[in-house]
């Protein structure tokens, strides 16, 4: 309990825990982003059984909702958050206070971890009931923590989002990445049905590492992950530092 | 603060994630079908059981932990223990196919016609070390257990060295002991050596010297492996024979069994897989006849895939060719189960009794009344485990759709992908699934056209991509095509080249699927070709028909734009 206890951890905590309750008090935003996916899950896999009754039961489109429910609550909600927050000034605010800066990052991440994992939860419960999905405990738990850690790379690209622009162009652009991205890494459609000249665009995409890996988690796909891994980090450092810059210039017009 | 409250909530929600992972579904363990997965411990009452050797009528048989337990009169009560109802059934042990070549899923597609275990003389070694783990589990029941010669012996440029493996080649005899060491550290179970110049086909190519024969032979029991020769003519079986080879991989059909050949076999207990399958003729068959009234071991082995055989389909074809040549059901039997496995040292397979794997194939109807019986599958146990049969079990070809009288059958438009009217649709294929270096790819384009694309590598003798269609409900099933006399195929090519139309075909005895060369331009253009023109097509038995490209190397585009199967003259005619 001591180290719990130090201010440090005290004070990330409490803005961790505030960030969450702040979100999960906006229910009617957290509500369709947490199940959007599961309902993808549902018309695709279970409904209409896109490629068959096969590829639904695969484990490729859990994987691939997967990727896409932690893409939507770390791209969207955390760029339309960060912009809102900027627009009402509690970055600026924030900035007077004795919190580290570290603090505010860790707490979207916290959030981001625990709006993944609420999106999660019905998706794995759906695919169990009706996708027919059986997969050893093992794989469960290791397909909830891929998509969880491979998601906070998005969380980063939200945040350079949300730290460059307004509310409302926030949710423009985030759309505007978001739902390309989707089709377009495959997430919605094997690559392997993709034309030819559309293939290679999929691994431009940091949405297809992040399918990547969670398709190898599930068996659909084999190989080396590490190179996937690699490319989600650099993704993620890519927004750390869109993210930095947006921060410096808005500090700077303040000063 | 920390508080007590804030403690107890945190825990709670750490145990009901824990709980919601602990209760989502996991996989069924064993084999591949999970609603009618058997107990480890069960009985299978009400069958007649075939023990390797001979059949033992109404017998009830316990499997425990993968093994067979006790094998008793069928009397009395039933234990407690799961029970199988045999329904007056079958019960033989799974097959040996003594001769095969395995990649791909060559294993699990065996295990689903009930071929359990095989003896692979030839294929890469890097299967090897998993083979090895997987006989040795009693678990497994993905796919057959497997022995392997790894890499075969040849000489450099010899027989072996055309599937586009880049293997080590043996030149002087000095070195066989080493060279065998080394197929030996790879894993390899047996030593597989190929005595072939070509001569028996009019070709000629390079062979091991007798030197290096006796050497490599010498080398292999040094090591407590047998030695196995491909030999491709009587004389070159002699040869081998001569330098004590324990057994060949191959039957011979030039010329008839002589007696001191004969008395030579028999001398050092040496075995025979005929494989008729792929060298068939008069003197192939009289010669397994005379094998096996001499007592020399014949074993069954179907050398698939070649010959368009599939992994499993082929030796329940070689059994059928046995019995036809003139082994009696019991004894081509035998050569698939108790037979192998005495002679190649399988331990704890081919036979029905207690200490044995439970590999086990229920059969519907009498095998030894008619060994065709073989493949009517009721059911199918790798190490007690069951396993699904595959669906089109009966070698009876599946029926195409009938066509209309005088109309022709639309096989693919493609306006609506790969798919087509019947089968298993298109598939992109190359060397490159034999380790060639060729490569192709199919898609579909706006028009409804497929657009076969590829390129010709060199790294395998027979260099060829293209498409195939599979007008089975799998790969490699085949289907009567016999409604129809010929395919018509609308193409055209990026510039005019000469591809190959291939047919891919079980039935057929020759070594390469029937094939004809078209001529194709860069305008579209309908050909039309007759089975008659294949030569030995047997349209009453098809598995496959591919179009490639090959062997000039270089990068190809063809596009077809539709494909037929024509009406027979006869039909149109009515």
């Amino acid at each position: 309990m001591t180290l719990i206890n130090t201010p440090i951890l005290q004070a990330l905590s409490t803005e961790a825990r505030v960030e969450c309750a702040r979100n999960l008090r906006m229910i009617e935003a957290v509500v369709p982003t947490v199940l959007f996916p599961t309902f993808f899950y549902l018309c695709f896999a279970v409904i209409f059984q896109f490629g068959g009754p096969d590829a639904s039961g695969s484990g490729y489109f859990l994987a691939s909702m997967g990727s896409v429910g932690v893409i939507a609550t770390g791209l969207m909600n955390t760029a339309i958050g960060t912009a809102s927050e900027r627009s009402a000034g509690w970055l600026t605010q924030r900035r007077i206070l004795a919190l580290p800066a570290s603090g505010w990052v860790m707490a979207k991440f916290t959030a981001n971890l625990l709006f993944g994992l609420l999106a999660l939860i019905p998706l794995f419960t759906v695919a169990a009931l009706f996708g027919d999905i059986r997969l050893p405990t093992a794989d469960w738990i290791a397909l909830a923590v891929v998509l969880l850690v491979g998601g906070l790379p998005f969380c980063a690209l939200g945040l350079a989002i949300g730290s460059h622009m307004g509310e409302r162009a926030a949710i423009a652009v985030a759309n505007l990445v978001f739902l390309p991205m989707l089709f377009f890494s495959g997430l919605m459609l094997p690559v392997s049905l993709f034309p030819d000249w559309l293939a290679p665009i999929a691994t431009l995409l940091p949405a297809h590492h992040l399918g990547a890996v969670a398709w190898n988690v599930v068996g659909v796909e084999e190989g080396a992950i590490g190179a996937h891994w690699l490319i989600l980090a650099l993704w993620g450092l890519f927004g750390a530092a869109f993210t930095l810059l947006g921060l410096t210039r808005h500090s700077r017009r303040l000063a | 603060m920390i508080t007590t409250r804030k403690v107890l909530i945190m825990m709670s929600i750490a145990i009901a994630l824990i709980l919601f992972f602990a209760v989502l579904p996991t996989p069924e363990t064993g084999p591949v079908d999970t609603t009618n997965n058997e107990a480890s411990d069960f009985v299978i009452h009400n069958v007649h059981v075939f023990d390797g050797e001979s059949l033992q009528r109404d017998q009830r048989v316990r499997v425990a932990d993968g093994r067979i337990r006790s094998v008793n009169p069928d009397e009395g009560p039933l234990p407690d223990t799961a029970t199988v109802d045999g329904e007056g059934g079958y019960l033989i042990p799974g097959l040996i196919d003594s001769h095969v070549h395995i990649f791909g899923n060559g294993l699990s597609d065996a295990l689903e016609y009930g071929v359990t275990s095989v003896i692979d003389l030839f294929s890469h070694t890097a299967l090897l070390e998993p083979a090895e783990a997987n006989r040795a589990d009693i678990d497994y029941a993905e796919g057959a257990d497997m022995w392997s010669a790894g890499t075969l012996v040849t000489a450099p440029g010899g027989h072996g060295t055309q599937f586009g493996l880049d293997i080590p080649t043996l030149e002087d005899p000095a070195n066989a002991e080493a060279f065998v060491e080394e197929r030996i550290r790879e894993g390899a179970d047996f030593i597989k050596l190929i005595v072939e110049s070509g001569e028996a086909h009019g070709m000629n190519f390079p062979t091991l010297s007798p030197e290096s024969i006796t050497a490599v032979i010498d080398a292999a029991h040094e090591h407590d492996r047998l030695a196995i020769a491909h030999a491709g003519s009587r004389e070159e079986a002699r040869m081998a024979v001569n330098a004590d080879v324990d057994g060949l991989a191959h039957g011979f059909g030039d010329a008839p069994l002589d007696d001191a050949l004969r008395d030579s076999l028999l001398a050092g207990d040496r075995f025979v897989i005929p494989t008729l399958t792929v060298i068939g003729g008069p003197h192939a068959e009289a010669n397994v006849a005379a094998l096996e009234a001499a007592g020399i071991p014949v074993l069954a082995g179907s050398d698939a895939p070649n010959a368009g055989l599939s992994q499993g389909q082929g030796l329940h074809r070689e059994l059928a060719n046995l019995v036809a040549a003139g082994l009696s059901p019991q004894q081509a039997l035998q050569a698939a189960t108790a037979r192998p496995a005495e002679q190649l040292g399988l331990e704890e397979r081919g036979r029905i009794a207690p200490g044995y794997r439970a590999d086990l194939l229920l059969l519907e109807a009498n095998p030894l009344e008619n060994i065709e019986h073989t493949t009517a599958i009721r059911g199918i146990w790798k190490n007690g485990h069951r396993v699904e049969p595959a669906t089109s079990q009966s070698e009876q070809s599946a029926s195409a759709p009938a066509p209309e009288p005088g109309s022709d059958q639309l096989v693919s438009s493609f306006d609506e992908g790969l798919d087509s009217a019947f089968g298993a649709g298109w598939e992109a294929n190359a060397d490159d699934m034999m380790n060639g270096n060729s490569s192709a790819s199919l898609s579909v384009n706006g028009e409804g056209q497929l657009r076969v694309t590829g390129h010709i590598r060199a790294g395998f003798a027979w260099r060829f991509a293209g498409a195939t269609w599979w007008p089975g409900q799998r790969p490699m099933a085949p289907v009567d095509l016999s409604a129809y006399d010929g395919v018509r195929i609308r193409i055209r090519a990026d510039s005019p080249r000469t591809l190959r139309l291939m047919i891919f075909n079980p039935a057929s005895r020759q070594g390469t699927p029937p094939q004809k060369q078209i001529r194709v331009d860069t305008e579209w253009q309908d050909i039309h070709l007759p089975f008659a023109e294949l030569d030995g097509v047997d349209p009453s038995s098809v598995s496959g028909i591919g179009i490639y490209a090959g062997p000039q190397t270089g990068e190809f585009t063809v596009e077809l734009d539709e494909v037929w199967l024509t009406a027979r003259e006869s039909s149109a005619n009515e």
